[in-house]
């Protein structure tokens, strides 16, 4: 983007208070991070603020939207669980940044590396001997009736120094300015990858106010990150991988990123498997050694044979081969239990034990119901109180005592009683206030920063910046993810000149050149493999459409009923999906074509619609998104609106028109920027495979057409394939069957006809890899040759008349049913071969003591 | 002193082929302070690629082991000898109140009181409810000495309890045992360990073996042939002192520990993860037999 569109204005005031702060109300009872008093503007915002003003509203509100615009175009979503259409939910990020000081950020981050040292030890502790309990200073019950400790990772696992690896914390400021921890976070913090991409697009829509007020850059954060990662590493032969819960998980946006700014293979539980005391990666090329697990997946989860039993989310035994050090989780399976608030009521106390210190943050003021004291305070004060369970359980959520009634009151107290170990009670943090820019003013939201850091030889090292995120509202009290909100990019605005590059060690290592891009996971391959089917088969039902829309919308529709309801169902069967068009009813269906024309394009929920193919391949496109370029992911992005916001047919057909372009960019990005190992060849795979199977149904339905609309019928065949023009310059008369069958299907230099699509899949299947040499064809090359030799022992010499017996069509039909068979089970084939990631697993009935 | 010999055989057969399992056996007895094991060994079949021992978080022996090449079953075999010293009977009557033992154990910091404060709390598979309460306070009267009180709570589980094999499986909630009154050794256990819970009294889950062959002229324990289980209460200054509601007695030298934990989940005898298998078909034998006294 030329950076002259975004030059801010020359200032020409000298207050900084402008008409963003007109309107700006300054709550007496909170901090507000901008204003002191009414009208009265922080120093360190002075300068950001002149540059709003300057921009003004109009300008500003042009930026938010291209916040918006290239969040969406990058692909950035967050997912709600409770959304039940499972969409996934636009990351919002506000155009305003949050502003600290370096000075403050300086007292904060000592804090922060202080308190991730402190939880550090106290996990040591608790896996190992335990003498905080032993000596008073943790109550055993704290730590015993807390489902985050996890008792088979007790003793034996060896455990990276110092214990966590990531640690991240919800940080508040209260109204007399102090800062307060709100959370630890200490298993899978996320967030980090959101602040990343936070930074990207905010630094690209105010390049100059960015550059003027010299930020702290993140990426000293990321790069500590590797080099802590590769170092836990206990060979270097090994790969490192992130795992993920998978596409359903509520920020899996930020596992694709992160896995691929980080270089590291993005995996699911089946992805991995347990052989030898080692964990090993499923590729197409075999069993790949992992060495390094950076888990998103919560530890009680991280293994169905000594964990959760009923877990898919990782693979049977990772626990013992953790055990056996052969592999690294980052962070250690059982750290969940530091996340447990009861623990910040004994911190202060454990610091000045373990590190001789005071506490440097504070945490909110938390009484853990556990202790007869703190439950007789608790219940006193109820009111007051913000009361949380120990642990997320589903069902008891997070409420705030003075919104209840008193009979919920007395019902919480009663639940509080009867399993006092579970709760805690907690002071209330009235958030400190940020401007947001909405509608075309500021307007303050209570905020609450996640600050993240990762451990390095030398101890820790703190992201200069962070997550922040404001409520939904003006008056809300609780910031999460699931209730919606807002995002904001945090600059900690450097004092002195950013000076951090000179003071990084070394880069881990040097690069080594190599041409291969690692093994292809086998899910990867799975994944490629359908998004170059789904790309096909959403071009090839946008090309069926099209030409169906055109003849409705023209006038003349005599031949409208025979002709297009069988392409209809051509397309219908070729994707062995049912549409509205076939079956019972068909002719009166048709007759009310528009409306179910809309349905079919349109509705997501319908199988088959083009719509619901255009998602499949969205969510292939983001499954496979580490292995394709930037330009093919945002051009896969962009395809995923053509269809929004159609309201007619000629829009219809102007959307449809764009999806054609679009798909034919991604084939065409796939094509030039995606180097030629396994990926791309399972794609290409997949993608000619489709083609031949679209090619063939068209074929077909024209060859079972009415004698009678023979000429319409192939002149649509040509149109739905893009060869029209061939045709034409190849004939240059009517259009005629034989011909049509030899362009379509035996003549292999029009990459349209399906014996392109052979040759091409031929000569992809001989280079697949195989698990052991040996000297005769593999059964996928034995089925492609089938099929080709197929085709080229084919003799149409006889369909150039123009008319055909019996014979000549059963030929035909049987022609085209043995080359799609021969197809289809080379799909199967190659998911056999090479997709098996998924295997049927089962827990054994345990044996139990039944004796009397 | 006495020695028994010990056997105990696990058999799954399935009924499609498994490329790879991996378990976790819970199957070799480990030492106690009247109690010692022997010559203990694993024989497993097929011969596993990955056979490792280690202690749990409870300092039982846990064993975890994979076979990586297609097998149609799978058979386990623990095999061991252990000596027993026999307890002398416990003096019920001279055990200090329950309510005592409740309110200084709830307050011991001492390693074997903050050991013994683990087994007071909710487990996965127990969960205290007023139901338990309920029924443990019928036995819990004001002042009685604890393990008085723990007899007579064992005695109505033996008596008000039907031994009932089909009545439950692996996964039947403890308060549908509760509710039908019917079960097996395990379900028995955990219900007189829930009870105990709710009054404050520690108590732990033993899994293990009864004797399968007595000598002449006492009387046979029934079905001992399978893997047994009972409970074990603490009790300050006597340490814990185990209680058997299947069988309605004090164990003394007739059960050989295999393991403890909170409830069955932390002691499983054997457990795992197959690829594939379609239904298996277990078969479990036990003997454990006195060698020598």
């Amino acid at each position: 983007m030329p950076e002259s569109t975004y030059a801010e204005a020359p200032f020409q005031r000298d207050t900084a208070r402008g008409d963003t702060l007109a309107h700006y109300p300054v709550l007496s009872a909170r901090f507000d991070e901008m204003c002191a008093s009414p009208g009265v503007v922080r120093p360190h915002w002075q300068y950001a603020l002149r540059a709003f003003d300057a921009l003004g509203p109009a300008e500003l509100s042009r930026r938010r939207d291209e916040v918006q615009q290239v969040l969406r175009e990058n692909g950035v979503t967050y997912n709600v669980y409770t959304d039940p259409q499972g969409r996934t939910r636009p990351w919002a990020l506000d155009v305003i940044p949050a502003l600290l000081t370096s000075q403050e950020w300086r007292t904060i981050e000592q804090g922060l590396i202080q308190r991730a040292e402190l939880l550090s030890l106290i996990g040591a502790d608790l896996y190992g001997s335990q003498q905080l309990i032993h000596d008073g200073l943790l109550p055993p019950e704290l730590i015993y009736t807390h489902p985050g400790f996890l008792r088979p990772c007790h003793g034996a696992l060896p455990t990276p120094a110092p214990y966590l690896c990531l640690y991240a914390a919800d940080l508040a400021r209260a109204p007399d300015g102090t800062i307060t921890v709100l959370d630890d976070r200490t298993q899978a913090p996320s967030g980090a990858g959101y602040a990343l991409e936070n930074r990207l697009v905010l630094s690209r829509i105010l390049p100059s106010l960015y550059r003027d007020a010299q930020v702290h850059r993140l990426s000293l954060f990321f790069r500590t990150l590797r080099s802590t990662l590769a170092a836990l590493a206990p060979s270097n032969q090994t790969r490192t991988t992130l795992l993920t819960p998978g596409p359903q998980n509520e920020t899996y946006f930020e596992h694709v990123y992160l896995a691929s700014y980080l270089d590291y293979t993005l995996v699911q539980g089946d992805d991995l498997t347990v052989r030898d005391g080692r964990l090993w990666l499923k590729t197409v090329g075999g069993l790949q050694q992992v060495g390094v697990v950076v888990r998103r997946v919560d530890d009680v989860f991280c293994d169905p044979l000594e964990l959760h039993r009923e877990s898919l989310l990782a693979p049977p035994g990772l626990l013992q081969a953790v055990r056996n050090n052969t592999v690294v989780v980052a962070n250690p399976l059982g750290s969940g239990v530091l996340e447990n608030p009861g623990l910040m009521a004994y911190l202060p106390q454990i610091a000045k034990v373990l590190l001789g210190q005071d506490l440097r943050l504070a945490s909110v003021p938390t009484w853990w119901c556990g202790d007869e004291q703190a439950l007789a305070y608790v219940v006193d004060h109820i009111e007051q109180l913000v009361i949380k369970p120990v642990f997320p359980h589903p069902g008891t959520a997070t409420v705030h005592g003075a919104r209840l009634s008193a009979q919920e009151r007395d019902t919480l107290i009663q639940n509080i009683r009867a399993r006092p170990h579970f709760f805690v009670g907690q002071e209330q943090v009235a958030l400190s206030t940020t401007p947001v820019f909405t509608g075309d003013h500021l307007e303050p939201r209570p905020m609450v920063l996640r600050s993240f850091l990762v451990s390095r030889d030398d101890g820790y090292v703190a992201m200069p910046g962070g997550l922040t995120r404001v409520t939904p509202d003006a008056d809300g009290w609780l910031v999460s993810g699931q209730a919606g909100g807002l995002s904001k990019d945090t600059w900690i605005l450097a004092s002195e000149p950013e000076n951090q590059f000179s003071l990084i060690p070394a880069p881990e290592h040097s690069v080594s050149i190599t041409r291969s891009g690692g093994e292809v996971p086998s899910r990867m391959a799975d994944n490629l493999f359908w998004l170059g089917r789904y790309v096909e088969r959403t071009a090839g039902g946008a090309r069926v459409f099209r030409e169906v829309l055109q003849r409705v919308l023209d006038t003349e529709t005599a031949r409208y009923d025979t002709s297009l309801s069988a392409f209809l169902s051509a397309h219908t069967h070729n994707t062995a999906t049912y549409l509205r068009f076939i079956g019972y009813g068909e002719r009166r269906r048709l007759t009310v074509a528009e409306k179910e024309l809309f349905a079919t394009i349109l509705d997501a929920d319908q199988p088959g619609s083009l719509r619901f193919h255009l998602n499949a391949l969205v969510h292939a496109g983001q499954a496979a998104r580490g292995r394709l370029s930037d330009d093919a992911w945002r051009a896969i992005n962009r395809l995923d609106h053509e269809l929004d916001q159609v309201r007619s047919l000629s829009e219809m057909l102007e959307s449809l028109e764009r999806l054609i372009i679009g798909l034919a960019a991604v084939n065409g990005l796939n094509t030039e920027s995606m180097a030629r190992g396994h990926g791309f060849r399972f794609m290409e795979i997949g993608r000619r495979l489709e083609r031949a199977l679209y090619t063939l149904s068209l074929l077909r339905t024209g060859c079972e057409l009415p004698y009678e609309t023979e000429k319409v019928v192939w002149e649509m065949v040509l149109a739905m394939t893009d060869s029209l023009m061939t045709y034409r310059r190849r004939y240059a008369s009517a259009v005629q069957a034989g011909a049509v069958l030899d362009l379509l299907l035996l003549d292999e230099s029009n990459p349209r006809s399906v014996g392109y699509q052979v040759v091409q899949i031929r000569d992809q299947v001989v280079g697949l890899p195989r698990k052991k040499p040996r000297p005769h064809r593999s059964a996928e090359e034995r089925i492609v040759l089938e099929a080709l030799t197929t085709l080229q022992v084919t003799d149409l010499e006889r369909y150039s008349t123009s008319t055909w017996d019996e014979d000549m069509y059963e030929t035909l039909s049987q022609l085209f049913a043995g080359l799609s068979t021969r197809l289809l089970s080379l799909s199967e084939t190659l998911s056999r071969d090479y997709f098996s990631h998924i295997e049927v697993q089962q827990q054994l009935t345990a044996t139990r003591s039944t004796s009397r | 002193m006495i020695r028994y010999r010990v056997t105990h055989a696990t058999e799954y057969r399935y009924t499609a082929s498994v490329p790879q399992c991996q378990n976790e056996a819970h199957l070799l007895p480990r030492a106690t302070p009247r109690q010692k094991c022997e010559h203990g060994q694993l024989r497993i079949e097929p011969l596993p690629a990955v056979s490792q021992d280690r202690e749990d978080f409870f300092g039982n022996r846990v064993t975890y082991f994979t076979i990586q090449e297609p097998h149609a079953s799978l058979s386990v075999t623990a095999r061991s000898e252990v000596l027993i010293i026999p307890a002398a009977p416990p003096q019920l009557q001279a055990s200090p109140a329950w309510e005592e033992v409740r309110h200084s154990v709830s307050k011991d910091t001492s390693r074997a009181g903050i050991e013994a404060r683990q087994f007071l709390l909710d487990s996965p598979l127990v969960h205290s409810n007023t139901e338990l309460a309920a029924y443990a306070a019928t036995s819990f009267v004001p002042n009685r000495p604890l393990l008085e009180a723990v007899a007579d709570l064992v005695q109505r589980i033996y008596q008000e309890f039907t031994y009932e094999p089909e009545a439950t499986t692996v996964s039947t909630p403890l308060n549908e045992v509760i509710d039908h009154r019917q079960g097996v050794c395990q379900d028995f256990a955990h219900v007189a360990i829930g009870c105990l819970r709710t009054q404050g009294i520690a108590a732990r889950y033993v899994s293990g073996y009864l004797e399968t062959a007595v000598p002449d002229g006492q009387p046979q324990l029934m079905g001992a042939a399978a893997s047994h289980a009972w409970v074990s209460v603490y009790c300050p200054g006597q340490n814990w002192i185990d209680f058997d509601p299947t069988n309605n007695s004090i164990p003394t030298d007739q059960h050989i520990t295999v393991a403890w934990g909170r409830d069955y989940s932390d002691v499983t005898p054997l457990k795992g993860v197959v690829v594939g298998g379609g239904s298996p078909i277990l078969d479990v034998a036990v003997t454990a037999e006195r060698i020598s006294s």
